[in-house]
């Protein structure tokens, strides 16, 4: 690659032509900052706790996500990385006599580490191996804490008695320093995981998920990047558990097992599973019919497993699927009225970067850039392209099945590199 | 040495009523594709079916195990037609994944239910047969056990009778091993698909009325022998009969000797420390084909 001073605008414009979305940081931090000010307005502790547990679910399924989503690792362990989190932060605080400030970053450090000591043999099995494996490890752990009867993980009855972070407020201003601590740390973790998937890294990732061994074969190293997802989704698993176990001042090993993954799955699969915004959607989404069912608590389960098996039977991609694709079509439906154009164009020039919701999914940059790829007959280095006009004939290209779309950006690029006689990057 | 020989024989008996429980998700696995989570709940609506009509309505233990065994095959066929039919042949997901996650969540509404309907209580349930039967020296075995022993092996015949010679069997055979040419020589795909969910109920149905006795009959009776039945699954090689049978008396052994030797609390840890080894050495079970896919 030479370095010309046209290499800056290039970059800028291969990962335009590439349908790599740019990371919506002001409109988070808008939505963020809206959101932060509810519990000014609306002073009722039960709500912002209620809040706060969402948020604290939305880490968790969003470091869950990574793994089983956004990777395809059959990783049914999560639970037990979260609560090693959790009682890594809690044993610190309570044995130790650590400040909650200090020890949640060894939690976080613990996640990791446990994440990847449990991916790490499950990275040559298969599918429903992985899954066995890591529940095994899952279990492993749930059972040793019921089983510890010396007292140091407090055993089947949890471990109680841990520092909070804000223990020096009072505690409804307490509640609110967790709301807003939790809300930056979820839009942190949203924004950095779309930043991650909007970039090589997260694009050899959904290519190791959609077509594994053609991946491999185009060079994409799948156990750095397996064992980076893992460290990364394990730090915020950990971060999570950490959160938890300080925010109820306490933890039970009740918190891992069949129920609680099953609740967790739910809530991925109804939100959208490797998507960025699915995993927060959805805890939200089924926390609050929870509430709303709070009554009957197990017509509660019925009715969340009913929900995601509809979901399952009828909108595959959850909610965040069909949010994305009725967004895509009232955009087209718009501009066709406007200027005459096809709806198609507005969906692909969408995608190419400027707009916040199109491209959050994951799949959008795929199939973006496939069709982008698919019709640029120039490499796109070779000179500046104007992005609208490709994105508009690539829209008439029509979509296949993903991973069809994707192996045929995969040959595009793989031909174009051995036209030119030489490999890019 | 009387120690040893209790738990030799206890462990057998396990291991028996793990063979016809993970023989259902053998079945399920090599047929459909699906590791089906429900398998443990449809034990749990067995033993709840012969509870009511054994100790509610003051019915012989062997009705409650008949009435059990098709409850749970009932059960097994709605399974199939809530959680798996939907999937089948869509090209928009994972079939495998999402199976998995929807077994799973029909695990977990079926337990529901059973709150909602009988109450969170857990149950006692008559044996099939009371009474010890003295072996030598100290060494007894329950009348139970045997009995246990001997539904399990009638089971385990029948089921190799039905898969080699009757027409419903060989046609499971056929999709399992071949799902193409299975299809090109006329096997109706749909109904082996239902057939096999519905075996797969009586397995675990029958399973869970002889485990019944043992612990009690809780909504959540299912979760426990669905890890087992995982555990012998996947050591045997998923998909594998053989393996399946050999792998189940193996883990049967396992726990009940660490149970014996080391603490009844210690005997599922060491049993999952034992699975995460083994699969590091061997990832594809004892019989498993090291094959990257079948599709």
């Amino acid at each position: 690659m030479s370095e010309t001073p046209q290499a800056a605008p290039a970059k800028a414009g291969l990962a335009g032509l590439l349908g790599w979305s740019r990371t919506p940081v002001v409109p988070t931090i808008v939505v963020v900052i809206v959101l932060a000010l509810i519990p000014l307005v609306w002073r009722n502790d039960y709500i912002i706790s209620l809040l706060v547990l969402m948020l604290l679910f939305s880490l968790m399924t969003q470091s869950w996500n990574l793994t089983i989503g956004m990777c395809g690792i059959w990783n049914f362990g999560q639970l037990a990385i979260i609560a090693i989190g959790g009682y890594a932060t809690g044993l610190l605080t309570v044995k130790l006599g650590m400040s909650a400030w200090l020890a949640l970053p060894a939690g976080v450090v613990a996640g990791g580490l446990a994440a990847v000591i449990m991916v790490l043999p499950s990275i040559r099995l298969r599918g429903i191996y992985a899954s066995m494996l890591t529940f095994a490890f899952a279990e492993v752990v749930r059972l040793l804490i019921i089983a510890d009867s010396t007292g140091f993980t407090g055993g089947p009855f949890g471990l109680t008695g841990v520092k909070g972070l804000f223990d020096f407020l009072s505690p409804s201003w307490s509640l609110r320093a967790y709301f807003w601590l939790t809300l930056v740390l979820t839009a942190a973790v949203m924004l950095l995981i779309h930043r991650m998937m909007n970039s090589p890294f997260g694009m050899g990732l959904v290519g190791l998920r959609e077509t594994i061994r053609f991946s491999i074969g185009m060079g994409i190293n799948r156990r750095v990047q397996f064992i980076s997802a893992t460290l990364i989704s394990g730090l915020i698993a950990g971060l999570a558990g950490g959160l938890y176990a300080t925010f109820y001042h306490g933890i039970t090993p009740s918190f891992m097992g069949l129920g609680p993954m099953g609740l967790l799955v739910i809530m991925v699969v109804v939100g959208g599973l490797g998507t960025v915004r699915g995993p927060i959607i959805g805890a939200f989404a089924v926390t609050i019919l929870s509430e709303l069912l709070r009554d009957t608590v197990m017509w509660r389960l019925v009715v969340q497993g009913a929900l995601l098996l509809l979901v399952l039977a009828f909108w595959p991609a959850g909610i965040d699927g069909l949010l994305a694709r009725s967004l895509a079509k009232l955009r087209g439906w718009m501009n066709a009225e406007e200027g005459g154009e096809s709806p198609a164009v507005a969906a692909a020039s969408a995608a190419g970067g400027s707009t916040v919701a199109e491209a959050a999914t994951v799949d959008a940059p795929a199939q973006s850039a496939v069709q982008v790829a698919q019709a640029t007959a120039p490499p796109p280095a070779a000179g500046p392209v104007n992005e609208t006009g490709t994105a508009a004939a690539a829209a008439s290209a029509k979509p296949e099945k993903k991973s069809g779309r994707f192996m045929a950006w995969l040959n595009e690029e793989a031909k174009k590199a051995t036209d030119e006689g030489k490999v890019k990057d | 040495m009387d120690t040893l020989a209790q738990a030799i024989i206890s462990g057998l008996v396990f291991g028996a009523i793990y063979a016809i429980m993970t023989m259902g998700l053998t079945l399920v696995y090599g047929c459909l594709r699906t590791l089906n989570m429900a398998q443990g709940a449809f034990g749990m609506v067995g033993g709840y079916a012969a509870w009511l009509i054994t100790t509610d309505m003051g019915a012989p233990p062997v009705v409650g195990l008949i009435v059990g065994a098709i409850a749970a095959a009932g059960v097994g066929m709605l399974t199939h037609f809530i959680s798996i039919k939907p999937l089948v042949g869509r090209k928009d997901i994972d079939f495998e994944m999402t199976a998995y996650i929807s077994t799973l969540v029909v695990a977990i509404i079926f337990s529901a239910s059973i709150i909602l309907l009988f109450g969170a209580r857990n149950k006692a349930i008559e044996p099939l047969i009371d009474g010890r039967l003295t072996v030598f020296g100290t060494v007894t075995v329950a009348w139970q056990q045997i009995a246990v022993a001997v539904v399990a092996f009638l089971c385990l015949g029948g089921l190799s009778l039905m898969l080699s010679k009757t027409r419903q069997g060989l046609s499971i055979m056929a999709v399992a091993q071949q799902f193409d040419a299975a299809k090109l020589m006329g096997v109706p795909a749909g109904r082996v698909y239902w057939v096999t969910m519905a075996l797969a109920g009586l397995l675990g149905g029958i399973a869970g009325v002889l485990l019944a006795p043992l612990y009690f009959v809780s909504p959540s009776a299912g979760d426990l022998p669905i890890l087992k039945g995982l555990t012998v699954a996947v050591v045997a090689g998923l998909g594998s009969i053989r393996g399946t049978i050999y792998a189940a008396f193996i883990i049967g052994l396992i726990e009940t000797l660490v149970a014996t030797y080391v603490g009844s609390l210690w005997s599922l840890p060491v049993l999952f420390a034992i699975i995460v080894v083994f699969m590091i050495v061997r990832p594809y079970g004892l019989f498993g084909k090291p094959e990257e896919e079948r599709l």
